[in-house]
């Protein structure tokens, strides 16, 4: 079998084919580590180098997101067993008074396609719903999304209630949105913040690796 | 100064880009919740039951603050049984072939005129001499097909079901010559130009692959267009985003003026020197701008980037980028509305020393 199929079918988006490799390199016993790393994770950042270059297009990662997501469902159960090490979890949300969720729910798709295990909070998110999910969850990141100028204020509230309960330095805080700027990222004292939903994953990453 | 007197021959030299004598004032909507918090008067929910006073207080509005004409849309998607995807956090009612099949598109029409009449009509009674109205139907063909399907799961039928997702764009477009024919028709008295809004981009690109905005809602956007020429009107095309890279094709199709701007994605003097020498612009000034500043900081900003936007477009009318929603801070949208009176003095003062 050819593992680059596998590579090929997530970046071009097809799921069936995916799965398909994906069941091939399970049944061959290949090691989920080399599946995840060296070929699905390969795609995902081909595909969202794709998007950041402005030849590949939301959509594009979508599908791309679909297909990791249903070879991970496939790979899972085995990764208990294996050395691959989970990516981390994402509380994301969002915040209070928002109903916006179009640009929030992309994140949700491409940090779930690209490994990260998500706890969609939905809209109009608290900071007490913020805490009490990283609580619940042991969530290492805390993404927050606003489209609104006057939401947006709500995110330092939001920082500043981890810090009254004294879970900041326990997690990693990361913002976005239509409205927002990576200097007004660092005005709330944010981790980070991304523009759009490729460079979230991007982010991400980072801040776990830190 | 003389009470202003509205002429929307005034803006409408916007549309045939040419500069109109006055700068004119454009939104492309201003909530009547705003209006309320800036006039102290509650008239927002006789919509419905008394159109004729709704209609009134809102033109009012427009008219005490120097606008030649307001905006007004009959929303297509609000009367769509099960709407409301667009809006995020639920799917649309059309998933899948069958789900499309059924769909009572037939009784949309009917719908939507249900709506409407009451308010276009309430319109053309209040109507003050000298205003018009501009819009239409409201809602675009890519934000009716969002609201039916869902913008993510939209995407993914682009690909997984490609024939459904051809068929839905042509189906909506049947749907919006439908009424877009009679809206033409039977109101083009009340309209000073027509304008149908469509948000096509996001930050950084478009919502879509720019082949596939060009091969299945474009199409559909140049039968309004062809529908609102027909009829002896202008058309305007609201669409926000980053929406450079379908530009070319949109002036193509045939629109005399496009708004919509948003400071993260492009200065508007950018909009203004690529597009100036084809079509009318309107708008400049970012929401934020109107959402976060106070009076002077706006009206001395309006005043400078005003003047110098009016000198450089050929036909340009001023306003937000977008709209004027409840949370934006009276003050600054007094300082915005101050400023045009000034740069309209200032072009007077220039005109008449010349």
């Amino acid at each position: 079998m050819n593992l680059y199929e596998l590579y090929d079918a997530i970046l071009n988006g097809k799921l069936e084919k995916a799965v398909e490799v994906t069941n091939q390199a399970i049944s061959q016993s290949i090691e989920p580590q080399i599946i995840i790393n060296d070929y699905m994770v390969k795609a995902m950042e081909e595909i969202g180098a794709r998007f950041e270059a402005g030849s590949a297009f939301v959509p594009n990662l979508l599908m791309s997101a679909r297909a990791m997501k249903g070879s991970l469902e496939i790979l899972k159960p085995l990764m208990n067993n294996s050395n691959v090490t989970p990516m981390g979890k994402v509380v994301v949300g969002t915040v209070k008074g928002d109903l916006h969720d179009i640009g929030k729910n992309l994140v949700c798709s491409m940090l779930e396609g690209c490994g990260f295990e998500v706890v969609n909070l939905g809209v109009d998110i608290s900071s007490e719903k913020f805490i009490e999910a990283v609580k619940e969850h042991k969530a290492n990141i805390v993404c927050m999304s606003a489209l609104l100028t006057t939401t947006m204020t709500y995110m330092k509230e939001v920082i500043d209630a981890f810090e009254n309960v004294g879970l900041r330095k326990d997690v990693k805080i990361m913002v976005g949105g239509a409205p927002l700027s990576e200097d007004f990222a660092n005005e709330i004292h944010a981790d980070g913040y991304s523009d759009n939903a490729n460079s979230a994953v991007s982010l991400a990453k980072k801040l776990m690796a830190s | 100064m003389d009470k202003y007197q509205p002429d929307y021959r005034n803006i409408l030299e916007v549309l045939y880009n040419r500069r109109p004598k006055v700068l004119p004032l454009y939104e492309h909507h201003i909530d009547a919740a705003f209006i309320e918090k800036a006039t102290g008067q509650k008239f927002s929910d006789s919509i419905n039951t008394d159109p004729e006073l709704y209609f009134s207080k809102v033109i009012n509005f427009w008219k005490e603050n120097t606008y030649d004409a307001f905006d007004f849309e009959a929303p297509i998607c609000e009367v769509f049984p099960d709407h409301g995807a667009i809006l995020g956090g639920k799917a649309g009612p059309i998933q899948n072939r069958e789900d499309f099949d059924r769909y009572p598109f037939d009784e949309i029409p009917s719908l939507f005129w249900a709506n409407a009449t009451p308010k276009l009509e309430a319109i053309r009674k209040v109507l003050p001499q000298g205003m018009k109205a501009y819009g239409g139907c409201g809602y675009g063909v890519f934000e009716s097909a969002q609201d039916l399907v869902g913008y993510e799961n939209l995407c993914i039928m682009q690909f997984v079901d490609p024939d459904l997702f051809r068929d839905l764009f042509a189906k909506i477009g049947d749907l919006y010559v439908t009424l877009w024919t009679k809206m033409v028709k039977e109101y083009s008295d009340i309209f000073v130009f027509f304008r149908m809004g469509d948000d096509l981009g996001h930050r950084t690109s478009t919502m879509l692959a720019p082949e596939i905005i060009k091969t299945h809602i474009l199409p559909q956007h140049k039968k309004v267009v062809d529908i609102v020429h027909e009829g002896g009107k202008k058309f305007l095309l609201h669409s926000c985003g980053n929406i450079f890279s379908v530009m070319p094709d949109i002036i193509e199709m045939g629109i005399d003026a496009k708004h919509s701007n948003e400071d993260q994605i492009a200065s508007y003097d950018e909009w203004i020197k690529k597009y100036n020498s084809q079509i009318g612009l309107f708008g400049g000034f970012d929401v934020n701008i109107l959402s976060l500043g106070d009076y002077q900081s706006v009206y001395e900003k309006v005043v400078k980037d005003g003047t110098y936007f009016r000198g450089i477009a050929k036909g340009y009318g001023l306003g937000s980028g977008n709209s004027i929603p409840e949370y934006v801070s009276v003050d600054a949208y007094r300082g915005m509305i101050d400023a045009v009176k000034q740069i309209r003095r200032n072009d007077n003062y220039i005109n008449n020393n010349k």
